[in-house]
Parts: structure tokens; C-alpha cells; sequence
């Protein structure tokens, strides 16, 4: 059934940014604009994914051209989650921003870009044609690059610069690879390659492209050895900028893994899927272990963006239904959780002055909210139950022990230690001990700040507690993935 | 260098700078260009043409004013700011696509009618014209808000140079941050 529902995500933001533009001068109505907008998102991302839970995958063929000629759209289970995640993510930042972001950037267009970043990420998501899905990348990308930009510090412009250079190299061999891609099969759009694909003669041709896709999204989910730009750029930009960053962009990196190496390039496995692995592992650990040196707040959290990406990459590599839901569920707390956590870094950064660890302490005393808000989203990065982050080790656990793959259980717990090293060292160093006398610089509005991080905390909880219901629906998920069919059928429900 | 200076700061150092030829020639040259950018747009969608290279071809025109008159010119002649035309030009083609939904068609769909006026014969109206009147709107909007941000912040640049000290080389582009 193809129906105009499908791109509703997309809308609401879409709209939203050109109003944005016409009042990009009244930072009030900026703010109250955003305000709503983020509210009726999350409202239709939850109705979107209610209607796939119970209709089914559901398509939309754009100005009624049929596939694989037309632009489709096509939101599956794993599509409407994220859809939603994007949705929440995208109006914690917007609440979290009318307190952090000075004037200066308001003005200049800040939320217009991030409703064009959310534009992006949800058409990443629903993109059912794989050029289609470069250009809503592209969109993203551009966006992100003017929110790094935006305030031009000097640090600021040079990381800017690094991002900018690798992205856009990256974006030039996702074009290489689509013309190797159009060239072999003759189309571009993803069901359509997935039936054709397996048909081509030389495989190993099929081998080289889905190489190339996967230094392309490798390098836009932060895998090794891909990941050096990451650190240093999501730790120099506001706190709320480098939260979404951190949060949404990676995965949808990732995202675009789980589907292309499921849906399209599953021909000759074996190799693929032992390169994942070993990368997988190899960012994991190197991300944690990288994470250990630092002592600059945000840099810590951001090598642990990238050792969690391993996590989900080692799902993906595995490839069992089990492993890919668990890859799935890893990915949506870790959305939530991470995002949380860059706000803490935000405030707390705020508060000192500084993002150096040694030079801040004991701000627990007089800031205990904050400091327990960013404990409870440490242990759950870290796997601590009840938390999100437990049972996603728990199910990764769990699908590697089914296939018997003993390596990946050993470096998922030895990971999760390392993590949790990272998150005390953290906490010690910042929150608990004596109170450093040169700590607290600013307190205005800090418990505003504190909203959007602590119910995100609070989301990761429920979905803990509530994870019986969530694993059905993600397992469901990772079942419509792992079946090519279903996709290629609806998508291609109209003409037969 | 100095030179240099001491032209950007008089109001119309463009106007002084640049030759009389392209300062007479531009000004028949503009409708021209103007005219091509709108043959362009009504070639249309069908062939080569259209909102986007109609916009591109617009925007050349308005920037050649702005290099051969100076951004002083441009912003007592144009008071438009082009940051709305992109706006509107967004709006029109989101609500060309809107328009579809509002019918119960997928959005963006597009329909045609082929009107035969006596004079001019057959004549197609396509609703994919207007969707790129929005292109041509944004294209052109987007492309003079970018080249006069950079002619803005350079002149700034020059203008924050001068403000420092006489002494100071911070004009040099060796000195000017990597």
C-alpha cells in the first residue's frame, strides 16, 4: 500500500525548516517553531511505527512512478524505530539548546540545520533506492558540516576541516561505487539490487563494490581503522551539537550497513562477514582502550561512540537473527544513552569551565542531580542492569554463544570492563571526592539542563524494565532483515 | 597593498576599480543573460533547461552586477534579502508536493494539460513548472547569498585589518590563519 504516511518524518521537519527561514531573524519564534515541531515528531513517529506493528512494512512510490524506475520509500520495523529515535533525540536536543545555545548561534540558523540534520537522517532511513540514499546523506552531511562549523573558533574550524575533507571523500567513493553498482545490475534501487545481485556471474566483482560501501559507511559509522576524525571533532563543537552528533550521525552510518549488508551484498558471505568481524573487534577494543589515555571529558565519550559501533558491528557480522537484533537493540540504547551523556558533559563543562578531568572535582556536593544523572547513564553504557545497556550485552551474549563464537563473547565482557573503567574514571575524577576549589564557574540555568539528559537516563530505564515487549518488537525487526524477501515484496506489492 | 586599502574604504572602489567597458557592457549584458535564464526556465522540464541551470544563469547575472558595481550598489539597489527568496522558493515546491497529498495522490505526483490557443498552437502546462519555479527560486536565492557572504566577510576582514594598526601585516595572506 503505498501511501504519503511513509514520508511524514520527513515533513514535519521539512516544513518546519522553511519556516524557520522566513522568521530566521525572531529567535523566539525559532524556538517556539522547533518547540512544537519536535512534540508533533515524536507524536507521528510513534503513530508511524503503531501502524507498521500492525500493518506490516508499509511503501511509498513518489509521484506514483513504480519500482524499480520510481523513488521508493519503504519503512520497516528497524526503519520506524529509528524514525522514532530520531524524533526524540532530535527534540531533546532542541529543548536542551533553548538553554545552552548563546544567541549568537540562534540567529544563524542553528535550528533551521538541525531540522535539515533530522530531514537527513529520517530519509537515510526510509530511503528504499540506494542513490537516493546518498543524497539524503549528502543532505546530512551539509548540515553537519555548517553545525561544526557554526561559531567558527579556531579549534572548531580546524577539526571542521578534517570532517569535512574525509567526508567528503568519503561521499566521492560512494558515487564510485554506485556507477561500479549501476554498471553491473543497470539499477539503483535496493530491492531491485537484491534480486539482481546474486545473478551476476562475477562475484567477486559484487565483492570489490560492497568493499567500497563498506569503507564508505565505515567511515561514516567511525570503524576501524576509520575512526581518527571522531574524537577530536564531536569534542569541540556545543554540547548539544556534538550530542546529536554523537547519538545519530554514527548510527546511521551503521544503519546503512545492517541494510546493505543484509539486503543486498549477501552473496559471497563468508568473506564479508569475517572482515566485519575482525573490524568489529578491532574497533571495540581500540575504541576502549583509546577511551583509557584521555582525560578530557567528551573526548572519553566519544572513543566510546566507537567501541560501541564495534558492538554492532560484531551483531551485524554474525549474522544470525539473534546477533542482528541484538545489533539493533545495542544501537538504540546506545542513541539514547550516548545523547544523555553529552548533555551531562555539557553541563558539567558549563559548570568548571573546563573539559579537563584532573582539573574539575567533587561537584557531587553541590551538584548531586547532575552527578547522579550522569552515573546512572555511566553504568548503562557500561551494561549495569536494570539498564538498556544490559540487556543488549545480554542478547549479544546470547546470539554468540548460540553460534558458538567464543572470541566474541570474551572481547564483548572484556570491552564492557573497559567501559566501565572509563565511565568510574569519569565519575571519580569529576563528581566524587573533595570539591575543587576552582570548580563551578557558571550555574545559571543548569537545572533546566538537566531535563532533557535525565529523562533519557530515565527512557534508557524504562527500557530496561520494559524489555521483554521492546526484544519481541526488535527481535520482529531483525526477522524482516534477515528475510531480503519481504522487502523486495513489498516493495514491488503494487505491480504483481 | 596600501592602494589597495585606501580603495576598499571609499564607498564605490568597485565602480572606480573596474574598466569602463565591462561597466558600460553590463548593463545591456544583464537582460540578456536575464532572457536566456528565462528562455532556460520555460524550455523547461522535458528538455535540457529548467529551474536549475535557470537559477544558476540568474544568479551569474546578479553577481556580475556585484563585481562590476560593488556590494555597496548591490545593497542600495536590491534591498531584497535573498535569504527569503530561497525560503519562498522552498515553500513553492514543498506545496507542489503538498498539493498532491491534499489530493489523495503520492506526494510530489505531477500532471499536465495541453492547451491549443489558436495564435500559439499547442502549448503543455505541466504543475512541474511550478515545482521548478521553487528550484529556480532557491538556486538562485542560495547561489547570491553565498558569493556575497564571501565578498562580505572578506571585505570585513579587510575593514577589521585596517581597524588594527598601521604596523601590523595582518592583511598579508602568509600571517592569515592555515
Amino acid at each position: 500500500m503505498s501511501s504519503n504516511q511513509v514520508l511524514s518524518p520527513q515533513l514535519i521537519p521539512w516544513i518546519t525548516a522553511v519556516l524557520l527561514l522566513f522568521t530566521y531573524r525572531r529567535v523566539r519564534w525559532q524556538r517556539i517553531l522547533s518547540g512544537v515541531s519536535a512534540i508533533v515528531a515524536v507524536a507521528n513517529a510513534i503513530y508511524l511505527l503503531y501502524c507498521v506493528l500492525t500493518n506490516g512494512t508499509l511503501v511509498f512510490w513518489a509521484g506514483d512512478w513504480l519500482p524499480p524506475f520510481g523513488i521508493t520509500m519503504v519503512v520497516d520495523t528497524f526503519a520506524a524505530i529509528l524514525v522514532l529515535l530520531t524524533a526524540l533525540i532530535g527534540a531533546s536536543c532542541i529543548f536542551y539548546s533553548f538553554s545552552h545555545i548563546d544567541m549568537q548561534r540562534e540567529k544563524y540558523f542553528y535550528y533551521f540545520l538541525i531540522q535539515m540534520m533530522l530531514v537527513g537522517c529520517n530519509g537515510a532511513f526510509i530511503a528504499g533506492d540506494i542513490f537516493n540514499l546518498y543524497v539524503w546523506f549528502e543532505i546530512l552531511l551539509i548540515s553537519s558540516y555548517v553545525l561544526l562549523a557554526l561559531g567558527g573558533e579556531k579549534k572548531q574550524l580546524r577539526e571542521t576541516l578534517t570532517y569535512v575533507v574525509l567526508n567528503v571523500l568519503a561521499s566521492s567513493f560512494f558515487l564510485v561505487g554506485l556507477g561500479l553498482l549501476y554498471a553491473a545490475t543497470g539499477t539503483l534501487n535496493m530491492a531491485d539490487l537484491a534480486i539482481k545481485l546474486p545473478q551476476i556471474e562475477n562475484q567477486s566483482l559484487i565483492n570489490l563494490i560492497s568493499v567500497i560501501f563498506l569503507f564508505v559507511f565505515g567511515s561514516k559509522a567511525a570503524i576501524f581503522p576509520l575512526f581518527y576524525w571522531l574524537p577530536h571533532s564531536y569534542a569541540q563543537p556545543p554540547a548539544a551539537i556534538s550530542a546529536i552528533f554523537g547519538g545519530l550521525l554514527t548510527k546511521v552510518g551503521v544503519y546503512c550497513l545492517i541494510r546493505t549488508f543484509t539486503l543486498m551484498f549477501i552473496g559471497d558471505s563468508t568473506f564479508i562477514y569475517t572482515l566485519l568481524f575482525v573490524l568489529g573487534i578491532l574497533t571495540m577494543v581500540l575504541g576502549g582502550l583509546g577511551a583509557i589515555c584521555q582525560y578530557q571529558f567528551r573526548k572519553i565519550l566519544s572513543f566510546h561512540i566507537i567501541s560501541q559501533v564495534g558492538y554492532m558491528l560484531i551483531g551485524l557480522a554474525m549474522h544470525t537473527t539473534l546477533t542482528i537484533a541484538a545489533a539493533m537493540y545495542f544501537m538504540f540504547h546506545n542513541i539514547i544513552v550516548k545523547t544523555s551523556l553529552f548533555y551531562f558533559a555539557g553541563a558539567t563543562e558549563e559548570i568548571s569551565g573546563t573539559g579537563d578531568l584532573r582539573q574539575m572535582g567533587g561537584l557531587i556536593h553541590r551538584f548531586p542531580v547532575l552527578a547522579w544523572g550522569f552515573f546512572l547513564g555511566g553504568v548503562s553504557l557500561a551494561g549495569v542492569p536494570p539498564f538498556s545497556g544490559f540487556f543488549a550485552k545480554l542478547l549479544m551474549l546470547q546470539g554468540a554463544a548460540e553460534i558458538g563464537q567464543g572470541w566474541a563473547m570474551f572481547f564483548i565482557l572484556a570491552v564492557g570492563f573497559l567501559t566501565l573503567f572509563s565511565m568510574i574514571k569519569i565519575f571519580m575524577y569529576c563528581y566524587w571526592g573533595q570539591e575543587k576549589t576552582l570548580a563551578v564557574i557558571s550555574t545559571s540555568g543548569y537545572r533546566r539542563k538537566l531535563i532533557s539528559p535525565w529523562l533519557l537516563v530515565m527512557l534508557s530505564l524504562v527500557v530496561g524494565f520494559a524489555s521483554t515487549p521492546i526484544i519481541e518488537v526488535v527481535l520482529r525487526a531483525a526477522a524482516e532483515i534477515s528475510d531480503p524477501n519481504l522487502y523486495i515484496q513489498a516493495v514491488f506489492s503494487k505491480i504483481n | 597593498m596600501k592602494q589597495e586599502q585606501q580603495n576598499s574604504s571609499s564607498p564605490n572602489h568597485a565602480a572606480k576599480g573596474n574598466s569602463l567597458i565591462l561597466h558600460t557592457s553590463i548593463t545591456y549584458l544583464v537582460y540578456i543573460i536575464l532572457l536566456l535564464a528565462f528562455f532556460l526556465f520555460w524550455h523547461g522540464h522535458n528538455a535540457p533547461g529548467g529551474g536549475f541551470i535557470a537559477g544558476l544563469i540568474s544568479a551569474a547575472a546578479i553577481i556580475l552586477l556585484y563585481l562590476t558595481f560593488g556590494s555597496q550598489w548591490l545593497h542600495t539597489t536590491l534591498t531584497f534579502d535573498f535569504k527569503y527568496l530561497v525560503a519562498i522558493g522552498l515553500s513553492i515546491s514543498l506545496a507542489c508536493g503538498l498539493a498532491a497529498v491534499l489530493l489523495g495522490k503520492p506526494f510530489l505526483t505531477h500532471t499536465f494539460t495541453v492547451l491549443s490557443i489558436s495564435v500559439l498552437g499547442e502549448i503543455e502546462l505541466a504543475t512541474a513548472t511550478i515545482f521548478d519555479l521553487g528550484v529556480y527560486c532557491v538556486v538562485s536565492g542560495g547561489c547570491v547569498v553565498a558569493i556575497t557572504a564571501i565578498g562580505e566577510s572578506d571585505r570585513a576582514k579587510r575593514r577589521h585589518g585596517q581597524q588594527q594598526t598601521t604596523t601590523s601585516d595582518t592583511n598579508t595572506p602568509a600571517s592569515s590563519e592555515p
